[in-house]
């Protein structure tokens, strides 16, 4: 489904971020990303959704066949694409809704369908919002704005359901819950889950990994995956820290 | 040229009015015009803003009341016809045919008709011209050359359900016209009432219209002014609205400027009582070569009032914004609520906004906030939505209409709010349901 290979990635002429790396994900997998703060983690799976921030070097990103890099983030989008936010932007004016509607729209275009008729689009968001615990109103509400972190979390991941991609992008979406909400959101994960789509965690901390499994674990540090492993590496990571394999 | 023309112009002029009661008032406000002349860039309030494509034309005093307008084409200028009255001038003239009034108790006049009326004297006496500024060279001019517009005196705990649109047409003149449009509203004691205002120029030639509002609000009434600037491309408007409050009431003037080629909107609140609440709002989305141009002043002569701006600009191409906003706390305004935002957003390199607050405060309790932005979109907002599929453009869009948006939240009429939303989005050419 994707594949990443010897990508580099720099923020400005000099500043390379993303120094080589190399990731295959397949249908069905699920991976975590760990490592510790300023290793690039979010730079890649931002470089991934195509953030213009950044400019890639070297490498190529295949997603389903095709090199993306000289995609613009909605056509990423539009092939299966999804990222949730470790700071998802506020945006007073936009509710929830209304944003979601326009998201699905735009995706229906670019396949050359129509938009999703009204009733359809009520009834897929009422089983997902149930799915979230989310309640009714929370739908109207101007996007993220006043959020808290669990309810910013929450959202994001109701909007992965609501679209449905292939790969899922996931950065530091444990960040800011508490235990209930954490069980939540990765219920959220798990039921989305399936034979045909991936899952690309980007986590500090392991706990997520309890309630998400993961077929891999990667540690990136100083822009290289340094060691991959199976879900065992990311207890070993817990209990030991990120020392004993930087040095 | 319009400078002599106005001169030259008034004698005759006079002489086609049926009343006369006027005309010393006319005169000696005309005199005054001469010695000012149109204001110019070295003037303080014009130092943004140039008339000379105004001025510098020369424009038909007469209109020839002819016209062709049909039922149908003022229906695609209605924002619902169930749920309002209307009154439509056409080239200056009430047209009874294409207005649809049902309100009763309310003196509801054309101001022509008002004028020649000996009934309404007294009425005028006591309210005409008296809260419109004396030293600016457009109200004088609005003085010596007004003879249309409308006339209304809601009384005493009346309150008018439907708010009245009225319509300012100009139609099949040959060449540039110009009209000097006065309105007077008195809202008596528990009162309420909203009136929408709103120019269509249907010709190619230019039309000028100089505007002067007076609004009075008395104790515990309401009024709300909506203007909807949306005017064509050969359209100038400079717009004065007085409105006046005593003790208790709640007046709020709304401003949405999408058309015209230059508009200039002078607003001023006088407060004359304690426990006022004013509110003014607006929206300004313009591209090309198009000026609006806002110059707001609350007075805050008494204490416990308050006061809100929330004027939002979004400005494309080579547009032109300008946003003057003077609060004025009197010494003995104490506990004064002074609130002021403008908030700008400059979509080319061309286009400009020159931005100014400006507080006057003598009173040592008070609370006054302002403040303006000067900002393209947020970038890290566009990415967001792009990851979820929506295209650049769209996105942008959206940014922009949520960004506007914001300052509709006290329009309290449902089709006057999806009509401006509606207006808002074809500005910003987005598609949306509503």
């Amino acid at each position: 489904m994707l594949r990443i290979n010897n990508l580099h990635a720099q923020i400005e002429e000099g500043v390379e971020i993303l120094k080589g790396i190399n990731l295959e994900i397949k249908p069905g997998e699920v991976h975590a990303i760990m490592g510790p703060n300023g290793a690039g983690k979010s730079t890649l799976s931002s470089v991934i959704a195509g953030k213009e921030d950044y400019e890639v070097t070297q490498g190529e990103i295949i997603f389903e066949g095709e090199n993306i890099v000289e995609d613009a983030p909605e056509e990423r989008a539009h092939k299966g694409l999804f990222l949730s936010f470790q700071y998802p932007v506020e945006i007073p004016g936009v509710t929830v809704t209304n944003f979601i509607k326009a998201a699905i729209n735009e995706n229906r275009k670019a396949k050359g369908l129509s938009d999703m008729p009204a009733k359809e689009l009520l009834a897929l968001v009422r089983e997902n919002a149930e799915k979230l615990s989310i309640r009714k109103d929370f739908l109207g509400r101007s996007l993220n704005e006043g959020f808290s972190g669990g309810e910013k979390k929450r959202n994001e991941i109701f909007q992965m359901l609501m679209l449905n991609p292939k790969l899922a992008m996931l950065d530091e979406t444990d960040s800011g819950l508490d235990i209930d909400a954490l069980r939540i959101v990765a219920d959220g994960v798990n039921s989305f889950r399936n034979e045909g789509n991936a899952v690309l965690l980007i986590t500090h901390y392991q706990r997520l990994l309890d309630y998400i499994q993961p077929d891999y674990v990667h540690v990136l540090a100083d822009g290289k995956i340094i060691k991959t492993g199976d879900k065992s590496l990311a207890l070993e990571l817990e209990e030991k820290g990120y020392d004993w394999l930087l040095n | 040229m319009l400078n002599e023309q106005i001169i030259n112009n008034h004698h005759t002029f006079l002489k086609t009015l049926e009343h006369s009661f006027l005309d010393g008032e006319r005169i000696s406000a005309l005199q005054r015009f001469a010695e000012m002349g149109f204001p110019t860039k070295k003037d303080e309030e014009y130092k943004y803003t140039s008339l000379k494509e105004i001025t510098e034309k020369q424009y038909n005093f007469f209109p020839s009341e002819e016209h062709t307008i049909t039922q149908e084409q003022l229906d695609e200028l209605h924002l619902g016809e169930e749920n309002f009255e209307w009154i439509t001038f056409v080239n200056g003239k009430l047209r009874k045919d294409l207005s649809n009034i049902s309100i009763e108790n309310v003196e509801l006049l054309s101001f022509r008709h008002a004028l020649n009326s000996p009934a309404h004297r007294e009425v005028f006496d006591q309210y005409y011209n008296k809260i419109s500024q004396k030293d600016l060279a457009f109200t004088q001019l609005n003085m010596a050359y007004a003879n249309t517009g409308f006339f209304m005196k809601v009384p005493k705990n009346v309150v008018i359900e439907k708010p009245i649109h009225i319509f300012y047409i100009s139609q099949n003149q040959d060449g540039n016209t110009i009209y000097n449009t006065r309105n007077l509203l008195i809202v008596e004691e528990g009162a309420k009432v909203e009136i929408i205002e709103s120019h269509h120029n249907f010709d190619e030639s230019f039309v000028f219209t100089n505007s002067v509002t007076e609004i009075f609000t008395y104790p515990n009434a309401k009024s709300d002014w909506h203007k909807v600037q949306n005017d064509s491309d050969t359209s100038f408007l400079v717009d004065h609205t007085f409105a006046h409050q005593e003790k208790d009431s709640l007046t709020t003037v709304n401003t949405f400027s999408f058309g015209g080629k230059l508009v200039r909107n002078n607003l001023d609140f006088i407060q004359n009582g304690s426990n006022i609440n004013s509110f003014m709002n607006g929206i300004t989305i313009i591209g090309n070569q198009q000026l609006v141009d806002h110059h707001t002043a609350v007075h805050h002569n008494q204490p416990h009032c308050e006061s809100y701006q929330n004027y939002k600009g979004i400005f494309k191409d080579s547009s032109k914004g300008i946003f003057n906003g003077k609060i004025f706390v009197d010494k003995i305004a104490q506990k004064t609520n002074a609130y002021q935002q403008n908030n700008n957003i400059l979509l080319n390199e061309g286009a400009s906004i020159d931005t100014k607050p400006q507080l006057e405060i003598f009173a040592d309790d008070v609370k006054c906030s302002h403040g303006c932005t000067v900002g393209q979109l947020n970038k890290e907002a566009m990415f967001y939505f792009r990851t979820r599929g929506i295209s650049e453009k769209e996105a942008q869009a959206l940014l922009l209409y949520a960004f506007a948006n914001d300052a509709m939240q006290n329009i309290d009429i449902e089709p006057l709010r999806i009509k401006i939303s509606k207006l808002l989005a074809e500005k910003l050419e987005v598609s949306m349901e509503f």
